[in-house]
């Protein structure tokens, strides 16, 4: 009985919870893109699996579009969701596109609530400064993720209420998919 | 009798603002947001005409480690704000520790170009007056944008006039036109990498940079760890309601 317990314990130990192991899974991932020498369509396709994966997207959509989603039909929800997957992972394959010995260090994962957690780590560069990225866990998915302090979504929720409020939603639309057409030809040989 | 203007206008301001806002903590408060906006607007086309190719020209003209020995150097002076801020917020230890980094700066580091404190593991605190402020109860301020000084509250104002002021201070005459511009340009330069993601990342950068600072302060005073639960709530909160 004692040896199935501390069998138990050890598997626990080595695999982590949960949402550190997702993480951990998504970090390698851009690790392997910013190593890669493969075009940007290419290690686009690999993060968007990877996105996929780790991230609430529609969880994110609906909480950056804030009061506008109820009056989205869902189709227009589901386009919405399309769109924010196509900007988070462009914005990804073009920020992790050089490997410059930078590596990932988990801190600590912690169950605030039920089904909520926090996994804290840290992106270490090369000259030894630390760039602190949480990313906040809901229901087993990734839908906030706070740099040196700054949520992302928050960010997200706050620009996009400021564009539906001047060009509607067709504006912020429009601008989304600028600005993926921007990440996309930056990275363009 | 102009710095009694400007000190008198900067006290009014103070006072003024001095009355908290409505709405929770840390968050966004900007009841003159069309002046502002316009503050931020003048400002980018000074900074896209001249502060940003000052800091890239800057960049490229100066050695990595004469740019790091510059940004040290003004760095060292402005740590004095820091632990003055550590003792007034009631945490000597982080007090002492950036009193620590002045004076180990200040003679082992050269007059503070070489940052040996932080090898001997004395790690900067990062403490300002607006972060005093907080933690006595001031934890709501509007929001002001100062032109080329950027993003503030007003309850932060002290922090950003002592921070421009403090090498001046510190080196009276020697603070000529020459090196205010260079203290200008390396404070530029430490920011490019972040403007830079702004202008990528952003659809309205006034809101953007709003937001972030807001944010970024609310880190600060926390010392980079906020309560989590509260990130959760405030995101989830109309989530939880449907």
């Amino acid at each position: 009985m004692f040896r199935i317990l501390l069998t138990v314990l050890a598997f626990e130990l080595a695999v982590g919870s949960e949402p550190e192991q997702v993480v951990a899974e998504f970090h390698h991932e851009l690790l392997s893109s910013m190593k890669s020498s493969a075009p940007f369509v290419e290690r686009y396709a690999v993060l968007d699996h990877a996105v996929g994966k780790a991230f609430d997207v529609l969880t994110i959509t609906r909480i950056s579009l804030g009061k506008s989603w109820r009056a989205q039909s869902a189709e227009e929800r589901l386009g919405f969701r399309a769109l924010l997957q196509e900007l988070i992972v462009a914005t990804y394959t073009s920020r992790f596109s050089n490997f410059n010995e930078q590596r990932f260090e988990t801190v600590e994962a912690t169950e605030v609530r039920e089904g909520r957690w926090v996994v804290k780590t840290h992106l270490v560069k090369n000259d030894g400064s630390v760039v602190r990225l949480d990313y906040y866990f809901r229901d087993g998915l990734i839908f906030n993720v706070v740099a040196d302090g700054v949520s992302d979504l928050s960010l997200r929720r706050s620009d996009y209420a400021s564009i539906i409020g001047s060009e509607g939603l067709d504006g912020l639309r429009r601008s989304i998919g600028d600005s993926i057409e921007e990440y996309r030809s930056s990275d363009a040989p | 009798m102009r710095r009694s203007v400007v000190f008198s206008a900067v006290f009014l301001a103070f006072a003024f603002g001095c009355a908290l806002g409505p709405g929770p903590d840390y968050a966004v408060y900007d009841p003159v947001e069309s002046v502002n906006r316009r503050s931020y607007e003048i400002s980018e086309v000074l900074d896209r005409g001249v502060l940003r190719p000052l800091a890239v020209g800057y960049r490229k003209v100066m050695p990595t480690f004469a740019e790091a020995a510059v940004e040290n150097f003004f760095s060292n002076l402005r740590s004095t704000e820091s632990a003055l801020s550590g003792f007034l917020q009631g945490a000597p230890e982080r007090g002492f520790r950036d009193a620590g980094r002045f004076i180990v700066n200040s003679t082992l580091g050269v007059g503070g170009l070489l940052d040996i404190a932080t090898v001997m593991g004395l790690e900067p605190q990062e403490e300002d007056l607006g972060q005093v402020l907080a933690s006595w109860g001031y934890t709501r301020s509007r929001y002001l944008y100062v032109p080329i000084l950027g993003p503030t509250t007003v309850r932060d104002l002290p922090h950003l006039i002592v921070r421009a002021g403090l090498p001046r201070l510190a080196m009276h005459e020697n603070y000529n036109g020459w090196v205010g511009a260079i203290d200008l340009a390396s404070a530029r330069a430490e920011v490019l990498l972040a403007t830079d993601v702004r202008d990528e990342a952003s659809l309205d950068p006034y809101t953007f940079t709003r937001e972030a600072f807001y944010q970024r302060r609310r880190d600060a005073v926390f010392n980079g760890e906020p309560p989590v639960e509260a990130g959760f709530d405030l995101l989830l909160e109309e989530f939880d309601e449907e």
